[in-house]
């Protein structure tokens, strides 16, 4: 028994060092196999063969796209969406109708479809175009409206046509992406705190157009410029370019009337008429009070009848 | 590199070397020179290509690619890498023994630098040819242990400590399977200085010591197996068992002392291939040029010799990294038992059926040569059958040979 156990011992030995052997041999030559296949991995984005939008199916939903060219301008995609992704507007009745915008809030949009099953054209539709990123998500609204002024006519189709010419699926969409890699748009307040900035360094360049005019009608034009624009009533007058008419006829003295222009259209009226009468423009900030007080004074003392009689000492180096 | 010191001396100090005191001095001084050169002007850069090809390696048996952006190839990997590291914080954790966890990476490295002073690069290549060369190799790599458990003790971290204690156990174990299979060529060759050894081979396959007998080639399997664990290489990778210690011993290490542990880790394939290749495959030596000619040779052979060498450690070096993606990482049970009851009883046998070997080479010299030819005819044929093999298992399930899509 002894002899029997000591054989299957060494039995096992050799066994187990012929076992390690053959499975080192025949794994190193499996390891080394795959040295010499193609590797599965696919290089995406930049080492592709065949761009990955053309090896997808053709009901992919990616991003939509709205060919201008067979749009009827029905609506039907803007009451489809479920969450307001699309903006339509449209502008003028009858014939001369045109559509000024058409923007689709891709990142808004979840791709659901609901708007390309009722275009009767087949107008917007979902392309295979996937691969877009943008540094602002301000960039993410499709615009496929290029001019808002110009506007794009509602498309016609004839009476039982079932094919429309429409332009290749991905084209125009693939346009817009590129543009969404612009640079960030400026947020709105910096951008205005700037203007305010640059206007306030100096004389303003209304108060500079205004000096020696003597057309009343340019004048009055230029004192639009510092209304509010709104015409909105609160002056008394239908338009602003009533009141700014009254002003230049001398028949209106008030100037502080603009309401939605408040504080700032005030103090540029002023300005204006100071330059135009007095020819005074002031050096510095109009905010800061000694300028503003001084432009009054002029123009008071214009009222009250010191006539055309210009005091040649006021000029710019006093004020500061 | 003493002749040299010694011209040196002549030509800048102006007297003659045997009489100046300071001499010892300055023979220390252009080692620690020529070390320095060695390590940072051939070791870092081979490091990281290595760490390169380990990676692509890795990459091509998943399946995958690997690196391929940085440089052609993805081959300047290694320098975005260690400039990454080295701009990385050097942590150290708060409860840490600060001056051993300092100290640890530097232990590692000193002890792979020690091994390059008797280790040549090719003829006449070699900072010292120490008398003792082989010996003096196998105690310094020792060295090595001591920057791991230093590192692993001192980081105050349980994954650090038994990786450190992990690598202490399986270092010191597998010194002795490594020691006694080299010591099986130390008998038939004789000598223990490590050009001793080369010259002592030849440079054609048969007569190389890999294959002077039966027992030569499985003491060289034995001492491939030593390696890879002394080195700390899959499947022998305990100390740093990603799926159980994090990363062992250098789990709290960061920046460019992580990266000193890293080219420690990759300059030492190289020396335990370059120990192999110096051993048993017949080191510079040129195939059909005696020793001799290469020596007394002007630059030219010398390089040639370099390129001998160099050529034989770096097929060296893509098997050991092509085991590492091939084999699965051992138990430490397994590891140990491997260790105390197969190699270590097996090399001690060796040394016995060597030494008789040698007393029948002594009459008869002939059956070196007749066994050299037919052990390289059959690793020739092995490796063939190994090809076929290989191809077949591309062909079988229904691939084909291709390297593209780098």
């Amino acid at each position: 028994m002894e002899q029997q156990a000591q054989k299957t011992a060494a039995k096992s030995y050799f066994d187990d060092v012929k076992t390690t052997v053959n499975s080192i041999w025949n794994g190193m030559s499996i390891t080394l196999s795959y040295m010499f296949r193609r590797p599965t991995t696919v290089q995406y984005p930049d080492r592709v063969e065949v761009p990955v939008r053309d090896t997808l199916p053709d009901r992919y939903r990616g991003f939509l796209e709205v060919d201008m060219d067979i749009c009827t301008a029905c609506q039907a995609c803007e009451r489809d969406c479920p969450i307001d992704v699309i903006h339509i507007g449209i502008e003028g009745k009858g014939k001369n109708r045109v559509m000024t915008q058409f923007d689709i809030d891709i990142a808004k949009c979840m791709f659901c479809g609901l708007c390309t099953e009722h275009c009767p054209t087949g107008a917007i539709q979902h392309t295979p175009e996937f691969e877009a990123s943008a540094i602002s998500m301000n960039n993410l609204t499709m615009r496929f409206v290029p001019d808002p002024v110009a506007g794009i006519a509602p498309y016609k189709p004839e009476k039982g046509v079932e094919a429309f010419p429409r332009k290749p699926l991905g084209s125009i969409t693939r346009k817009l992406i590129k543009a969404w890699d612009a640079p960030d748009p400026e947020f709105p307040g910096e951008a205005g705190e700037e203007q305010v900035e640059e206007v306030a360094t100096g004389p303003s360049e209304l108060a500079k157009k205004a000096v020696g005019l003597t057309d009343a009608a340019a004048y009055a034009l230029v004192l639009e410029e510092a209304m509010a624009g709104t015409d909105c009533y609160a002056c008394g007058y239908p338009t602003c370019r009533d009141y700014s008419e009254a002003i230049a006829s001398g028949k209106e003295t008030k100037l502080n009337l603009c309401e939605p222009g408040g504080k700032d259209s005030e103090r540029e009226v002023l300005q204006i008429v100071g330059a135009k009468e007095t020819g005074f423009l002031p050096p510095g900030p109009i905010e800061s009070e000694p300028v503003v007080g001084k432009v009054v004074e002029a123009i008071k003392k214009l009222q009250e009848g010191g006539g055309a009689e210009t005091p040649p000492a006021e000029k710019p180096s006093e004020a500061s | 590199v003493q002749e040299f010191a010694d011209s040196l001396i002549q030509s800048w100090f102006q007297v003659e070397p045997a009489a100046w005191p300071y001499t010892q001095l300055f023979y220390v001084g252009v080692m620690a020179a020529f070390c320095a050169l060695v390590f940072f002007g051939f070791l870092a850069p081979f490091a990281g290509l290595v760490s390169w090809m380990e990676r692509k390696w890795a990459a091509r048996i998943q399946s995958r690619i690997g690196p391929n952006r940085a440089g052609p190839h993805g081959i300047l990997v290694w320098l975005a890498d260690g400039i990454k590291l080295f701009l990385k914080e050097d942590l150290i954790p708060k409860d840490a023994d600060k001056i051993l966890y300092r100290l640890g990476p530097y232990f590692k490295l000193v002890g792979l630098a020690l091994a390059f002073v008797a280790l040549p690069f090719g003829a006449g290549l070699i900072i010292a040819d120490l008398n003792i060369g082989i010996l003096y190799i196998m105690a310094v790599t020792g060295l090595v242990v001591v920057g791991i458990i230093v590192s692993g003790w001192s980081s105050n971290s349980k994954w650090g400590l038994l990786g450190g204690f992990r690598s202490a156990a399986q270092v010191i174990s597998y010194e002795i399977p490594v020691a006694l299979a080299v010591l099986v060529v130390i008998l038939s060759a004789g000598t223990l200085s490590t050009q001793g050894i080369i010259m002592a081979q030849g440079g054609a396959p048969w007569e190389w010591f890999m294959f002077r007998s039966p027992m030569h080639l499985v003491a060289f399997v034995i001492f491939c197996v030593g390696m890879l664990a002394e080195g700390n290489r899959t499947p022998f990778d305990l100390p740093e068992a990603e799926q159980e210690l994090v990363s062992g011993f250098n789990t709290e290490y960061s920046g460019l002392r992580f990266s000193a542990f890293f080219l420690a880790e990759f300059a030492n394939v190289w020396v335990m291939n370059a120990i192999g290749v110096l051993v048993f495959m017949g080191g510079w030596m040129i195939p059909f040029v005696p020793a001799e000619t290469v020596l007394e040779g002007g630059l030219l052979w010398k390089l040639a010799s370099f390129g001998v060498f160099f050529i034989k450690v770096f097929i060296g070096v893509q098997v050991v990294l092509w085991i590492r993606w091939t084999l699965p990482r051992i138990r430490i049970d397994q590891m140990m038992d491997l260790c105390w009851k197969q190699l270590v009883p097996a090399t001690i046998v060796l040394i016995v059926l060597v030494a008789g070997y040698e007393v029948l080479v002594h009459s008869a010299p002939w059956i070196v040569t007749v066994m050299g030819i037919a052990l390289s005819a059959l690793a020739l044929a092995m490796t063939v059958v190994f090809i076929r093999k290989t191809r077949e298992n591309i062909r079988i399930v229904g691939d084909e040979v291709s390297m593209e899509n780098w």
